[in-house]
């Protein structure tokens, strides 16, 4: 029996050893993989070359750093205090990284016509969608017509953000009740800010996803593009459309209503509201998943065109200027038609036939 | 096996028979966890980074029912011959609950204010690098 217990104990050890075995088997030399809460969400950063450890570290330490920024809960926040002093003329001190994703964030309201806004918060908070930390303990409620008409006007105005003469930035609200909501693209300004970190540790090749935001540095292991699934907006746990190649340096990002969303009286309410009409965005899409250089525009973008629609979006797409003009788009229709632009139709695999999806290559 | 005090701490053929079922039984376990063409399903649960456990789904017998230790929020999950689920959670969110049954490769419930992330992996699920939406 002595024998016996050194036995079991090492057997345990071994177990746990095992549970690496499934994920470490899947590519031909696996990558370091941090995972993490942060922002609200699951995030992962899988590092294959440099100095893992400390990239992975430094990684989710600038994540840290960027949600004391960014978050709408954290009272210190800049977000926190540009929103407290909202209407009474202060200038609120902020720093560059949030003077930059401020303007970031308002070119991609004015260029989408306002289908993404940064300053939705009062509408967002009436559904209950709103302040990210109360979103599990949120009460979602139907928000009637005259309450809705009075929070609209104070979505509109965006925030005024200026560099002053000693080289730091200050912000102001206009209006008295407005507040400013970055949830639509920090995630996927955060990116940006994780790609330095890790590169300043020698990584050449990771991937990222911050909350559904995949962002590509480099490419896979064995030399090809990072592989993508699409998740099905029908079934959102267990299925996908498609998967995409995502080459080094773009990122993907997809917003759909089935993310969040509470059923009230036999309807469902889901959680992208349309800043035109304080009601959840009626498009007729179930999901839009944009691929762009730029990380944060992806994300406000995939947001803004799953409230513009299928044919708004495609006619951006096809415009040959401005910011969708440069990026390809998945679209996904309620009756189940999937667009596919015809950058992403190389090294496209498609997986929702059988669930019923026709697919489209939409060329320009 | 009559040892004198003198050989008593030196390595006995019972020793070298443990290592060998040691090695033997680290053997089995990574044969037991390679995917494999018959689609095995595995659940593995993490609970703020740290694995507590991976069930062989496809390995069950039968019902399996647990309270996750260490969660914030008691939680329970329930495994069933390939297929998981949170049976019940005192989590404010109910997402995990609300997620249901998964029973695909690749299929992932999250309970955010627990930290906790239960993964189902499995050779049918498509090879992909990440998942978007």
């Amino acid at each position: 029996m002595k024998r016996l217990l050194p036995l079991l104990l090492a057997w345990a050890l071994l177990c746990g050893c095992g549970a690496d075995q499934p994920a470490s088997s899947q590519g031909p030399a696996a990558g370091d993989t941090q995972y993490f809460f942060a922002m609200d969400t699951l995030m992962s950063i899988t590092a294959y070359d440099g100095d893992t450890a400390a990239a992975l570290v430094a990684a989710q330490q600038e994540i840290n750093r960027l949600e004391a920024l960014w978050s709408r809960t954290r009272p210190e926040s800049d977000v926190s205090r540009l929103n407290a002093h909202a209407g009474d003329g202060t200038a609120v001190p902020i720093q560059p990284e949030t003077a930059g994703l401020l303007e970031t964030a308002a070119a991609a309201a004015r260029e989408s016509g306002l289908a993404f806004d940064p300053v939705l918060a009062p509408v967002m908070d009436a559904w209950g969608f709103g302040l990210t930390e109360s979103e599990a303990t949120a009460v979602h409620r139907v928000p009637g017509q005259e309450e809705l008409s009075a929070l609209l006007p104070l979505t509109r105005d965006l925030p005024q953000a200026a560099a002053l003469e000693d080289g730091s930035y200050a912000a102001a609200l206009p209006l008295a009740g407005q507040a400013v909501d970055l949830g639509g693209i920090a995630k996927g300004a955060s990116a940006a800010y994780v790609v330095q970190a890790l590169t300043a540790h020698g990584v050449e090749n990771a991937i990222l996803s911050l909350g559904g935001n995949i962002t590509a540095l480099g490419s896979r292991p064995d030399g090809q593009p990072f592989r993508v699934l699409v998740t099905d907006p029908l079934d959102s746990e267990e299925s996908y459309l498609c998967t995409i190649a995502l080459g080094g340096g773009l990122t993907c990002s997809t917003s759909g209503g089935y993310e969040r969303y509470f059923t009230s009286g036999g309807a469902a309410y889901h959680h992208i509201i349309d800043p035109a009409t304080g009601y959840p965005a009626q498009s007729g899409l179930l999901s839009v998943t944009t691929v762009a250089a730029g990380p944060a525009l992806a994300d406000a973008w995939s947001t803004a065109l799953f409230v513009l629609g299928l044919d708004r979006a495609l006619e951006l797409w096809r415009a040959g200027e401005g910011t969708v003009a440069g990026m390809e788009l998945i679209l996904v229709t309620e009756d189940q038609r999937i667009y596919v632009t015809q950058g992403l139709e190389e090294g496209l695999q498609l997986h929702g036939e059988e669930a019923g999806y026709t697919y489209e290559i939409v060329r320009r | 096996m009559r040892l004198s005090a003198a050989e008593r701490l030196r390595p006995t053929p019972g020793d070298a028979l443990v290592v060998l079922a040691v090695l033997a039984a680290a053997g089995l376990v990574f044969f037991l966890l390679l995917p494999k063409g018959g689609n095995f399903l595995t659940a593995q649960i993490v609970l703020d980074q740290e694995v507590v456990t991976e069930l062989p789904l496809s390995a069950l017998t039968g019902a399996v029912s647990f309270d996750v230790p260490g969660a914030a929020y008691p939680i329970t999950v329930e495994a069933q011959p390939g297929r998981i689920r949170v049976a019940h959670s005192d989590c404010p969110s109910q997402d995990c609950v609300h997620t249901g049954w998964v029973s695909r490769a690749g299929g992932q419930i999250v309970c955010l204010p627990n930290r906790l992330i239960i993964t189902v992996t499995g050779s049918d699920a498509p090879q992909a690098d990440a998942v978007t939406g």
